[in-house]
């Protein structure tokens, strides 16, 4: 009885087993908003709906197989406890901003970088919506009462393609568009189109090579299509952020970034960018032996990387002439303030 | 590796007959038959017995509790119902045990054309008469959240699969173990069908890859940690498609391979991992 379409996700797994497509299951909390439920399962159709008590329920279950949910992600609607938000890691740029903040609006997405540390970081591949906004605006307007807030939006999903679900982006720039010393970048590996111009909103575009994104970056907007929407972007006022962060070690990767970066140039107004922020892949000790244990055939993790404070990096000299080959190929024509480092790399 | 689990024989019975499973006479605490894939074992009923059988069977086949990747967790058997058709068989969708109230949640990740439904199992069989707990659109059955709980020891929540034919609705005392076995043998057909599509075939290991290591591990002296470092980077070379056999030749033609004590084999095994990344460039 199981379909004719069969895709295998393990090599050892030689069974002509079919996986469901995305949110055909759905799990819905107790509490949650029952008219946005309403409203997100008329969109998504599921097979099944299924009541849970609390996401973790579902989400934190042991031995769960993070590869084989990012290829057919069950999407669990779920309402957020506090803390709404949290102190930007040390490996994550802060371009300069003094309160420096990440919230969780989602977990995972449904992009599957075969690097995202967040496969070392859940224990499911498995998508949460957060559906309670009034609850992350409340603990934001006290926030804002001690301090200007830098809010980075999407450091644990992609929201764009969730939005039709989540409408995570449309609510948080009307926050913004009422906030006066509060800013916030939204990254995305996708290529949205026409964004919304606000002065303290940052689009973050995170730029790879074609050949690491056909590798890697799977389900993720190509390199031609990302740069058209980032061009789109600027002229449509919009203030953006290109992130060649991660970059990664590939055979031949200086050829290959080379050639990624004059496309870059050849497209994209650099003068026009609010900044460029530059880094070579790093994980944390512990997510770097989980991202081992589930991607067992990912070769981005197995690469003999050097231990330094708690994180693995490319050597030193390896990951200073990725950094330079990028920095070289924008300081002409972007000032060298607006180019950020990631310190934590080299 | 496939493990299915059925409390009763009668509710085994199709599965041993079409996939040719032949008795275990090994094993004497339960009753275990194998063949082509497939371990099933005759758990009995209750939860202690699932619990138990469970355990037994997945400690003896994956002595270090882990199961592989590629097995799966079949547990079958009969359930009442309200709401349901007679003989009509259903994929679990979450379990609740009755006495904890504590839902578990199998994943659903594997495409199934069975309609699904939630399950709740206790220590005594839910009547309708007597009970009134009874909710329509829920299975009922003796063993399933145990069977669960000892199998999520072993393996992830997607590899295990619950699967239930509807016997009765909620009155245990209508149906017989002849009845029992008419109904398997006529509602039973399209899970065996679907389950044949799963039995896997066994995999083949590169052996060549492991006797490199292993000269490797030897030529360099390489002390448990450094052993794991070259597992990992012999990884990295095959997957990213990279050749290290020219500068490891290298190595062996200028006789610093076989490296002559431990010493210089670290030595000489540093050289090669700098040697094997400048070549990435």
């Amino acid at each position: 009885m199981n379909s004719s379409n069969p895709t295998s996700l393990h090599p050892s797994d030689k069974r002509p087993i079919s996986y469901r497509h995305a949110f055909e299951i759905v799990y819905v909390e107790d509490g949650v908003d029952s008219q946005r439920v309403s409203e997100i399962l008329s969109l998504v159709q599921p097979r099944e709906v299924i009541p849970i008590h609390h996401y973790k329920d579902v989400f934190c279950r042991p031995h769960q197989d993070v590869v084989l949910q990012k290829q057919s992600p069950a999407l669990i609607l779920a309402n957020k406890r506090a803390p709404f938000f949290y102190p930007g890691a040390p490996v994550c740029q802060s371009f300069g901003n003094e309160h420096f903040y990440y919230t969780s609006v989602a977990m995972n997405c449904l992009f599957d970088c075969e690097y995202c540390y967040l496969q070392g970081m859940y224990p499911s591949g498995n998508v949460v919506v957060f559906l309670n906004y009034q609850d992350y605006l409340d603990e934001l307007n006290h926030l804002l009462t001690q301090h200007s807030v830098y809010l980075c939006l999407s450091y644990d999903t992609d929201l764009f393609p969730l939005e039709a679900i989540s409408h995570a982006i449309s609510f948080w720039l009307d926050v913004a568009s009422t906030k006066e010393n509060f800013r916030m970048e939204i990254r995305t590996k996708a290529a949205p189109k026409h964004l919304r111009p606000l002065p303290n909103v940052y689009y973050a575009f995170t730029i790879s090579p074609q050949p690491v994104i056909d590798a890697y970056e799977h389900r993720a907007a190509s390199l031609q299509n990302r740069l058209q929407a980032v061009k789109e972007a600027l002229a449509a006022g919009c203030k953006v952020r290109l992130c060649f962060d991660p970059m990664i070690v590939v055979p031949n990767w200086e050829d290959i970034y080379k050639e990624m970066l004059q496309e870059v140039l050849s497209t994209v107004p650099i003068e026009q960018l609010s900044d460029v922020s530059i880094g070579s892949f790093r994980i944390s000790k512990d997510y770097l032996k989980i991202l081992r244990r589930v991607r067992p055939d990912g070769a981005i993790g197995f690469y003999p990387f050097r231990l330094k404070d708690g994180y693995y990096h490319y050597p030193d000299d390896t990951a200073a002439r990725m950094q330079s080959l990028v920095y070289d190929a924008i300081a002409s024509r972007l000032p060298a303030e607006r180019i950020f480092f990631d310190q934590e790399s080299l | 590796m496939i493990f299915v689990f059925c409390a009763l024989y009668q509710e085994a019975s199709n599965f041993i007959s079409h996939f040719h499973l032949k008795r275990d006479s090994s094993e004497s605490m339960f009753q275990v038959f194998r063949g082509g894939g497939i371990i099933l074992a005759i758990t009995g009923v209750g939860k202690n017995a699932a619990s138990v059988c469970v355990s037994r069977i997945l400690t003896q086949e994956r002595p270090d509790g882990r199961l592989e990747s590629g097995d799966l967790i079949l547990s079958f058997g009969c359930a009442g119902g309200l709401g349901f058709a007679k003989g009509e068989i259903l994929q679990v969708n979450r379990i609740m045990d009755s006495d904890s109230r504590r839902w578990s949640y199998p994943d659903l990740s594997i495409v199934t054309d069975f309609p699904q439904a939630p399950l709740i199992s206790s220590g005594m069989p839910v009547c309708l008469d007597a009970s009134e707990e009874a909710s329509e659109g829920f299975l009922y059955d003796m063993e399933g959240s145990a069977l669960y709980g000892a199998a999520a020891y072993f393996g992830g929540p997607h590899q295990i699969l619950i699967f239930k034919m509807v016997s009765d609705a909620l009155s245990p005392d209508s149906i017989d173990a002849k009845g029992l076995a008419a109904l398997m043998g006529a509602n039973l057909p399209p899970l065996l069908e679907w389950l044949e599509g799963l039995v896997q075939e066994e995999s083949v290991g590169d052996d060549s890859v492991n006797g490199l290591e292993e000269q490797l591990v030897r030529d360099f002296h390489l002390s448990a940690y450094q052993s794991y470092e070259l597992h990992n980077l012999l990884h990295y070379c095959t997957l990213s498609g990279m050749d290290p056999s020219p500068v490891l030749q290298e190595l062996y033609d200028s006789e610093a391979l076989p490296a002559s004590d431990k010493r210089k084999g670290t030595k000489v095994f540093e050289q090669f991992k700098s040697n094997l990344l400048t070549s990435v460039r």
